[in-house]
């Protein structure tokens, strides 16, 4: 998203995911920090797949590409490695991921943003009766709003928009039979800024 | 800081009080019932109800026991001579929304011309205990055939019918060593495997055991199995991917394997086929 001022270190809470008459509360706790005027540094730790037995962490950064200026959109791509690692016979996948975000600083505090992300499968050999893709992409929007202190955002995604998903058993939304559509909710909270 | 220490606590509670959550769980949806095995329940195709008993038996994975409910349609004094349909049900709360597909099975060639029994897996019904392994619902699949074989049924006069759920473990118990062995197995909108169904859902290389200790593969096991084998697919089965299945059924190397592919047809694959076109299918496949 929105690149973090040099200095800034947050902490945020994220809840939601793909919608299944509700959002399927997929909840993780991250941490950013601004490294430079351009990048920004993070990580986090995903909660409810620990509660499935699996350990999946985030970490990436994100840079600067283009300021935002009135209504001309800010650029910034981010690179992120996302690991997970089944407890139960200790299987272990590794996911790279890119964004492109583009975003609006309006008003000083809201900040509506668009983007695309993809993972990359790289042991798409892996998925079995040979049917692995190398791209997961993910479109979203969302908005959030940046107080003082405290940030807090919703964000709506389309995932895996590129391929029929099939949840056996569960009613969950995709959008022209691609996919599935998910919601996103954000608590953050700045402990400095410089 | 305050927030930080909130925020901490509060995910690491989270994670310590649901770390043994497991996605089988939340699918294997079983839930106690009031049995009610009668024509009243039957919209068409019904049965002599002296020849419907329900009762209970005992079923043991390696020393896990659990009481089971089960149902058997047909005359106990004939299970010596008939041919029998052992039903391995799908995954609704209980035997009750299996009882017309159950009768079916029973009229298929004539009134009550098959037996035909069925069971509700521990946990599903009002059968006591919970369903965490393949190896449950096959040991309790076993219990049945160790009633049936205990009254007189013979290898030659079984056959194995598996629908959705039920079809993992018919794969399994059809593979592996069973108190009878298995000649003729029917496999009804099966699933592949577990990882493959996270998959399905996910679109990403992840195993099943990430989600799930839930374990089935009917793809490796049926490799093992080499006799009678039917498998019935809807081509537009929104639960259980039929070109899944077509995949592993056209890699299958077993002469004695059949299917019956079913254009526009979904999940409920034996209600809307019709029961002319079943009772026809599954008429030639016994009879075989």
């Amino acid at each position: 998203m929105k690149p973090l001022a040099k200095g800034e270190t947050r902490v945020a809470v994220d809840l939601g995911g793909p919608v299944v008459g509700f959002p399927i509360p997929m909840s993780s706790i991250s941490a950013a920090r601004g490294a430079s005027e351009k990048l920004s540094v993070f990580g986090g730790f995903h909660a409810t797949t620990l509660a499935y037995n699996a350990l999946q962490f985030d970490a990436g950064v994100n840079y600067s590409l283009l300021e935002t200026n009135k209504w001309k959109p800010g650029i910034s791509g981010s690179l992120i490695l996302n690991p997970i690692i089944d407890l139960r016979v200790g299987n272990s996948s590794i996911f790279p991921e890119t964004a492109f975000n583009f975003y609006w600083l309006l008003k000083d505090r809201h900040v509506p943003f668009i983007g695309l992300t993809n993972w990359y499968d790289i042991a798409k050999g892996a998925v079995e009766l040979e049917k692995g893709k190398l791209m997961h992409p993910a479109l979203y929007l969302g908005y959030n709003y940046e107080g003082a202190k405290w940030i807090f955002g919703i964000e709506a995604k389309w995932l895996n928009f590129n391929k029929t998903l099939m949840i056996p058993q569960v009613e969950y939304t995709s959008i022209g039979g691609k996919g599935a559509a998910g919601v996103y909710f954000k608590a953050a909270y700045r402990i400095f800024k410089k | 800081m305050r927030a930080i220490l909130y925020l901490s606590s509060f995910f690491i509670m989270l994670s310590f009080f649901s770390c043994k959550n497991d996605v089988a769980s939340a699918l294997l949806k079983g839930e106690q019932v009031e049995y009610n095995f009668t024509n009243a329940e039957l919209s068409e195709r019904f049965v002599d109800e002296g020849l419907v008993s329900q009762f209970s038996l005992i079923s043991n994975n390696g020393g896990s026991e659990a009481k089971i409910e089960a149902l058997y349609i047909g005359s106990q004094d004939r299970i010596k001579t008939d041919t029998i349909i052992l039903y391995l049900h799908g995954n609704s709360p209980s035997m009750n929304d299996y009882w017309q597909l159950t009768v079916d099975l029973a009229n298929v060639g004539g009134k009550h011309n098959y037996g035909v029994m069925m069971f509700d897996y521990r946990g599903f019904g009002n059968s006591e205990g919970q369903s965490e392994s393949i190896e449950d619902l096959v040991a309790d699949a076993e219990a049945c055939i160790t009633w049936l074989e205990a009254r007189g049924l013979t290898k030659d006069r079984l056959a194995v019918y598996g629908y959705s759920l039920g079809a993992m473990p018919a794969a399994h118990l059809a593979a592996e060593q069973s108190v009878l062995e298995i000649e003729k197995v029917v496999l009804d909108a099966p699933q592949t495997t577990s990882t493959k169904l996270l998959q399905d859902a996910t679109g990403l290389s992840l195993s099943g055991s990430t989600v799930t200790s839930f374990d089935y593969n009917i793809p490796l096991v049926i490799q093992d199995y080499d006799n009678y084998l039917l498998w019935i697919h809807g081509t537009e089965d929104k639960t259980a991917s039929f070109e899944n299945f077509k995949y592993v059924y056209d890699r299958y190397d077993n002469p004695k394997k059949s299917s019956a592919e079913l254009e526009g047809v979904g999940h409920s694959t034996a209600i809307e086929m019709g029961f002319p076109a079943y009772e026809a299918l599954m008429l030639k496949f016994i009879r075989q």
